[in-house]
C-alpha cells in the first residue's frame, strides 16, 4: 500500500517526465488538493523542472527574437507584424528563432555546463594574467595548473585576471577577496573587479554584500570596500538589484553611468572616476592618481535621464582612438596619419557626455590640481560661445572626432588611427592656468546644425 | 494600435527581454511542465507588447506581466481540455501564488541551479542531460539503461529533489 508521499512522488515524476496518463494527472491534482502540505514540494519541483527546460536550447529556440525595427526595415521584413508608429516590436521568423540577447546567456550557460559535465572538469575559469600578485593561504579555488574551481581567491596585493568558461574576462585589482560560485556568478567581498563580457556571457553576475550586478552585455566595474559598493559601466548596460533594500525595483545602468551603494542600500551618483594610462584600472579616490585635473562637476539635476552620469578622467589618456565621451563610442583622432598633435599627446583627458550637448543651461566647473594648460576641443559647426572666447585662445590647431555606432548614427563605425573616418572637426582652444582657481565652462550653445559636446584635456605646465 | 514612444519602446523591450526567464518559469509551472509553455510565452509576449502603452514604468513589471500570462495559460488549458491533459483548476488555483513568488526569483535560482548541476555525479548528470538536453524519451532511456521507464522517472525525480535542496541551500548561504 502506497503512502500519500510515495503516491505523490510517483505521480509527480510521471507528470514531469511526460509519461503520465490522464488518470495520473487527475490523481496528482486530487492529491494536491487533499493534502495541501505537498504544495511547497510540488512548486519547488515544478520550478526546477521549468529551469531545466529553459536551459535547453530547444526552449530558447522557440522564444522570439525581440528587437525594435524602424519603418523601412519593417517594410522589408515580410513576416513581421504591421503596426502603426515609428517603432515596432518585430518577432522575427515563422518559427521564432533563437535570438533574444538575454537568452544567449542561458544557451551559453547550458553549453558551458554541458562541456563541464562531459569532460568532468571542475574548472570554472583560467588564470590568464597576474601582476605583482600576492596570494593569501585562504585561496582555495586556485589549482596548480592555473585553473580556477569554485572556492575563494584572496590576494593582499597586485592584480590578476580570470577568463571564465562562459566567456567573461575579469580583472581583479588590489587586495581582493572573491568567492567563485560558478562561471556565471562570483561574489566580490573586497576589491575591484572589471569585467569584459561577450554576448555568450550575458547574465554574468557579480554580487557584493549590498548589490547584485547583472551584466547585459558590457564592460563594467565593481568595487567593494567596507560597507560601500561602487559600480560603473564603461560599455553596454547592467542591471542592479539592491541587496539591502530588497523591495527596491531593479535599476539599470548604461554606458557612462556609475553609482555608489552604501550600507543602507541608498544609491548615489559618483561624479567622477580616475583611470590609469592603460585604461585597465579605475578609482574613485582622487589621491590615487597624479592627474592634472582634480575635479570636474556639473550642474545637471538628477532625474532627467542622466542621473548617474560619471565623468571619466583618464590619466595621460589622450591618444589617437581614445574614447571622447563616457556615454558615446566616438573617438578623438588627429586629422592626418601622423595622429594627434604633439602638444596633446598624453594629456589628461576628461570624458564628458555627448548627451550634454543640447543642455542650454549647462555649467561645468573644472578644478586643477597643478598649474596646467587646459584645452577645450570645440565643434567647428557651432558659433564660438562667449564663455569660451573670453577665457580661452584658439590655438589654430584642429583635431577630429571619429563618430561610432550609436542610436542616431547606426551606420557609423570608428576606424583605427589618425586621419581615418573623421566625421567632425574641432578647434583646440587653450587656457594657461597658472593658479588653481576653478574654471567655469558653459553650454555648447545653439546652432541650426547637429553638434558635438566639447572635450576637455589638460597638460601640466612645465617646471620653470 | 497606439505604441509607446521610442525610448519607452526600447525600455519596454529591454524589460520584456530581461524577464523572459521568470515569465517562462511561471507559465511552465502553471502548466505542470507541459511542452506548450514556450508557445504560451510567445502569445503572452505579443499580448504584453500590444498593451505596452498601458504599462506604468513606476511599477514592477512581473506582477503586471503575470496577469497576462495567467490569461494565456487559462486559454491554453481550454484548448487542451478535450484531451484533459491538464492539471485540475482547483489545484492550479491553490499553487498559483506560490508559483508567482518562485518565478520572480527565477534568475537567482537559475544561477544557483547551474552551480548545483556541477555537484551531480556522472550518472546523475548523464540522466539530466539525456532528459533535458538530448530530449530522449523515457522509453528509449530505459532501453539503453536496461531499466524500466518508471524507474528512470523515479531516478529523475530524485535528482530534481537533490537539485532543489542544493538550490535552497545555496540561496540560504548567499543570504547569510
Amino acid at each position: 500500500m502506497e503512502t500519500p508521499q510515495q503516491q505523490f512522488d510517483r505521480l509527480l515524476s510521471l507528470v514531469l517526465d511526460g509519461s503520465c496518463t490522464e488518470d495520473d494527472r487527475e490523481e496528482l491534482s486530487r492529491l494536491v488538493v487533499e493534502h495541501p502540505g505537498f504544495e511547497p514540494e510540488l512548486v519547488e519541483a515544478l520550478l526546477i523542472h521549468s529551469l531545466l527546460q529553459w536551459q535547453s536550447a530547444d526552449v530558447a529556440a522557440v522564444v522570439p527574437e525581440m528587437r525594435l525595427l524602424d519603418d523601412a526595415t519593417l517594410s522589408a521584413t515580410s513576416d513581421a507584424p504591421r503596426r502603426s508608429g515609428a517603432w515596432k516590436l518585430a518577432l522575427v521568423g515563422a518559427r521564432w528563432k533563437l535570438a533574444a540577447a538575454v537568452l544567449l546567456a542561458f544557451v551559453g550557460g547550458t553549453l558551458a555546463w554541458r562541456t563541464g559535465t562531459q569532460d568532468d572538469s571542475s574548472a570554472i575559469a583560467q588564470l590568464v594574467a597576474v601582476d605583482g600578485i600576492q596570494w593569501s593561504e585562504k585561496s582555495t579555488a586556485l589549482q596548480a595548473d592555473k585553473t580556477v574551481s569554485s572556492g575563494r581567491l584572496q590576494s593582499s596585493a597586485g592584480s590578476f585576471t580570470l577568463k571564465f568558461r562562459s566567456g567573461p574576462t575579469v580583472r581583479f585589482s588590489g587586495p581582493s577577496i572573491v568567492d567563485i560560485e560558478s562561471d556565471m556568478l562570483i561574489a566580490l567581498q573586497q576589491g575591484q573587479a572589471t569585467a569584459d563580457v561577450p554576448e555568450s556571457g550575458i547574465g554574468f553576475t557579480i554580487t557584493t554584500p549590498n548589490v547584485r550586478v547583472i551584466d547585459q552585455g558590457t564592460q563594467f566595474g565593481v568595487a567593494a570596500e567596507g560597507d560601500n559598493t561602487d559600480v560603473i559601466v564603461f560599455e553596454g548596460k547592467v542591471d542592479l538589484q539592491n541587496q539591502i533594500r530588497k523591495a527596491a525595483p531593479q535599476q539599470r545602468l548604461v554606458r557612462g553611468e556609475a553609482v555608489s551603494v552604501d550600507a543602507t542600500g541608498a544609491m548615489n551618483r559618483i561624479m567622477q572616476i580616475g583611470q590609469n594610462a592603460a585604461g585597465d584600472w579605475w578609482t574613485t579616490d582622487r589621491a590615487d592618481l597624479d592627474n592634472t585635473i582634480e575635479e570636474v562637476r556639473d550642474n545637471v539635476p538628477m532625474g532627467i535621464g542622466t542621473s548617474y552620469s560619471c565623468f571619466q578622467i583618464a590619466f595621460q589618456g589622450l591618444k589617437d582612438d581614445a574614447f571622447a565621451y563616457a556615454d558615446h563610442p566616438h573617438q578623438w583622432n588627429g586629422l592626418s596619419a601622423e595622429g594627434l598633435p604633439a602638444l596633446l599627446q598624453g594629456a589628461d583627458l576628461v570624458r564628458t557626455f555627448n548627451d550634454y550637448r543640447y543642455m542650454p543651461d549647462l555649467e561645468m566647473v573644472v578644478t586643477l590640481r597643478k598649474p596646467a594648460n587646459l584645452y577645450i576641443f570645440f565643434d567647428d559647426r557651432v558659433p564660438t560661445p562667449d564663455w569660451l572666447a573670453s577665457q580661452f585662445e584658439d590655438t589654430g590647431v584642429d583635431i577630429g572626432l571619429d563618430e561610432g555606432k550609436h542610436e542616431l548614427t547606426p551606420d557609423f563605425e570608428v576606424a583605427v588611427g589618425g586621419g581615418n573616418s573623421i566625421d567632425r572637426i574641432c578647434s583646440v582652444w587653450r587656457r594657461r592656468c597658472g593658479d588653481l582657481a576653478p574654471i567655469r565652462l558653459g553650454p555648447v550653445g545653439p546652432t541650426s546644425e547637429a553638434r558635438a559636446m566639447y572635450g576637455i584635456a589638460a597638460t601640466p605646465l612645465e617646471e620653470p | 494600435m497606439t505604441q509607446p514612444a521610442s525610448n519607452q519602446s526600447t525600455m519596454f523591450v529591454e524589460m520584456l527581454t530581461s524577464h523572459q526567464r521568470a515569465m517562462y518559469a511561471y507559465i511552465c509551472m502553471l502548466l505542470m511542465g507541459d511542452p506548450g509553455a514556450a508557445d504560451v510565452l510567445q502569445d503572452t509576449n505579443l499580448d504584453l507588447w500590444a498593451r505596452a502603452q498601458e504599462f506604468d514604468f513606476e511599477r514592477p513589471f512581473l506582477p503586471w506581466a503575470f496577469g497576462f500570462a495567467r490569461q494565456r495559460v487559462l486559454a491554453y488549458r481550454k484548448t487542451r481540455s478535450r484531451s484533459r491533459l491538464v492539471f485540475g483548476e482547483e489545484a492550479i488555483n491553490q499553487i498559483e501564488d506560490a508559483c508567482a513568488q518562485q518565478a520572480v526569483n527565477a534568475d537567482v535560482r537559475l544561477a544557483a541551479l547551474q552551480k548545483c548541476l556541477h555537484n551531480l555525479d556522472v550518472k546523475q548528470a548523464e540522466l539530466i542531460r539525456e532528459r533535458y538536453i538530448a530530449k530522449t524519451s523515457l522509453r528509449i532511456m530505459a532501453a539503453h539503461l536496461g531499466d524500466t521507464a518508471h524507474n528512470i522517472a523515479s531516478r529523475l525525480h530524485r535528482i530534481r529533489k537533490k537539485l532543489s535542496r542544493c538550490v535552497q541551500a545555496s540561496l540560504a548561504t548567499e543570504k547569510r
